[in-house]
């Protein structure tokens, strides 16, 4: 069964707070969903350069994608057009964080990536400068500058983008996350390690209850 | 005729590679190089194109000219070529306009020396018109010829070519679109191994590296692929050059 966020945080809160979760902490489950996502994607990269790189595979199989459909493209200049990153994706060689981009409903039908410069040193070789027709996109910072002004060639129409990025935004609590069943150990592994400094919230001890007595204060726990 | 294209060899390449889209520019630039260097002794794609002829007898080269095969006057569904002809000037009159215009037929004669061409017509034919033989020292061949002028781009035709259009047939340098989509099937394999080559940092400007001799060994292949020369050919050779007679 496929993990989800709300699962891998609560197993490390868990781990956090002595066994059981306390009703008051100092870390929220929002706090630890973020902490999640960023080593996710730590481990992603490390993944691929260690292993796929090694093997000499290209492609990062096994990569968290995030797609994202209906993103606006506006133009720029003559004959060119640009749209904006959603997210930045991880850093991976020959920036293949940016998996695929092509117009929405066309996935068969990608777009040609080229490395920043590449487009303008292009210019000047007779049968590369155009691509055959094709449409290629450089990326740069947060946004996709295109060839081609696909404003007019495609009026009205949107493109989509599949980036190599674990969004927390794209899956909601209960929502399967496509993370490999190895990796739960290892982020659940880095988490606790990284809140494993924060101390446990002030004891609130309810002197009335009958589990608290004869226990050493420092023991006590919270009664929920 | 099956023929394959740069964007498919390019795609094939990475296919074959396992290679992501991210690599598609490196390998069409690759294999646009190796198109570029096959067309020039190898595969040596002729176009045909129907050129127009200037004011002053010249013609452009198209944009991918290489090298011509011929130039070639259109002549009821047959070509008849044109011979060169060093002698034509490369420079251009120019008028008070500062256009350019054609040599006049008189100063170009005048340039002539020894007998002026035709005379013998006139000493050899008697009272009523009529050809008297003992014509000698006529040849064939043409007056008209042209004369690549590079630095120009363009041919220039002898004067006197009265046509609007002549038939150019050249060799590519493959980097047009017509080039890029009309490559033999059979110069795959040589694509791959030249991308093979290409992109591999540690290899590429070695020729004598193994995927350097991969490659040339993988073009010899195709020269050998390409080349029409069949039995039927060699035998047709033959008989053509054997008569038989009758034995007396």
């Amino acid at each position: 069964m496929a993990t989800t966020l709300f699962r891998l945080s609560e197993e490390c809160l868990k781990l956090l707070s002595g066994g059981d979760i306390q009703a008051a902490k100092n870390i929220s489950y929002n706090e630890l969903k973020i902490s999640i996502c960023q080593v996710l994607n730590q481990l992603l990269k490390i993944e691929h350069l260690s292993v796929n790189e090694k093997m000499q595979e290209k492609i990062p199989n096994g990569t968290v994608i995030g797609t994202y459909n209906g993103l606006p493209v506006t133009s720029a200049g003559t004959g060119k057009s640009k749209a904006s990153l959603p997210i930045k994706p991880i850093k991976l060689p020959r920036n293949m964080g940016v998996w695929a981009v092509y117009r929405t409903n066309h996935s068969d039908d990608e777009f040609i990536p080229m490395q920043m410069g590449q487009q303008a040193m292009s210019k000047s070789q007779p049968l590369l400068n155009d691509l055959f027709g094709q449409i290629s996109y450089e990326n740069k910072g947060m946004e996709l500058r295109f060839n081609k002004d696909l404003t007019l060639l495609y009026p009205n129409e949107t493109i989509s983008c599949e980036l190599a990025v674990m969004d927390m935004s794209l899956y909601g609590d209960y929502d399967p996350i496509p993370i490999l069943p190895e990796m739960e150990w290892q982020i659940k592994q880095e988490v606790v390690k990284l809140y494993g400094m924060e101390g446990i919230a002030d004891l609130l001890v309810d002197s009335s209850n009958a589990q608290q007595q004869n226990i050493p204060v420092p023991q006590q726990k919270q009664t929920s | 005729m099956v023929l394959t294209t740069i964007d498919s060899i390019t795609r094939r390449g990475l296919l074959e590679n396992s290679l992501p889209i991210h690599w598609y520019f490196e390998y069409l630039t690759h294999t646009c190089t190796w198109l570029r260097e096959l067309n020039i002794d190898t595969l040596q794609i002729v176009n045909t194109v129907n050129l127009p002829v200037g004011s002053y007898g010249e013609v452009d080269f198209p944009m991918d000219f290489v090298d011509e095969v011929g130039l070639m006057i259109p002549i009821n569904g047959s070509l008849k070529p044109l011979p060169k002809k060093e002698s034509i000037s490369p420079l251009r009159l120019l008028n008070s306009d500062g256009g350019f215009v054609p040599y006049t037929d008189l100063q170009d004669r005048n340039g002539q020396t020894g007998f002026i061409y035709n005379w013998q017509w006139f000493w050899n034919i008697n009272d009523y018109g009529e050809g008297t033989g003992r014509a000698f020292g006529s040849n064939g061949g043409s007056e008209m010829g042209y004369k690549k002028v590079k630095e120009r781009r363009q041919f220039q035709l002898s004067q006197g070519y009265v046509d609007s259009g002549i038939v150019l047939m050249y060799i590519s340098d493959g980097q047009s679109v017509d080039a890029a989509s009309q490559i033999d099937v059979q110069a795959i394999n040589c694509a791959r191994a030249w991308q093979d080559w290409k992109s591999d940092p540690l290899q590429s400007s070695n020729d004598y590296s193994p995927k350097g001799r991969s490659y040339y060994n993988r073009k010899n292949n195709l020269r050998s692929r390409l080349n029409d020369m069949d039995l039927i050919d060699v035998r047709q050779i033959i008989y053509k050059n054997y008569s038989a007679a009758p034995k007396t």
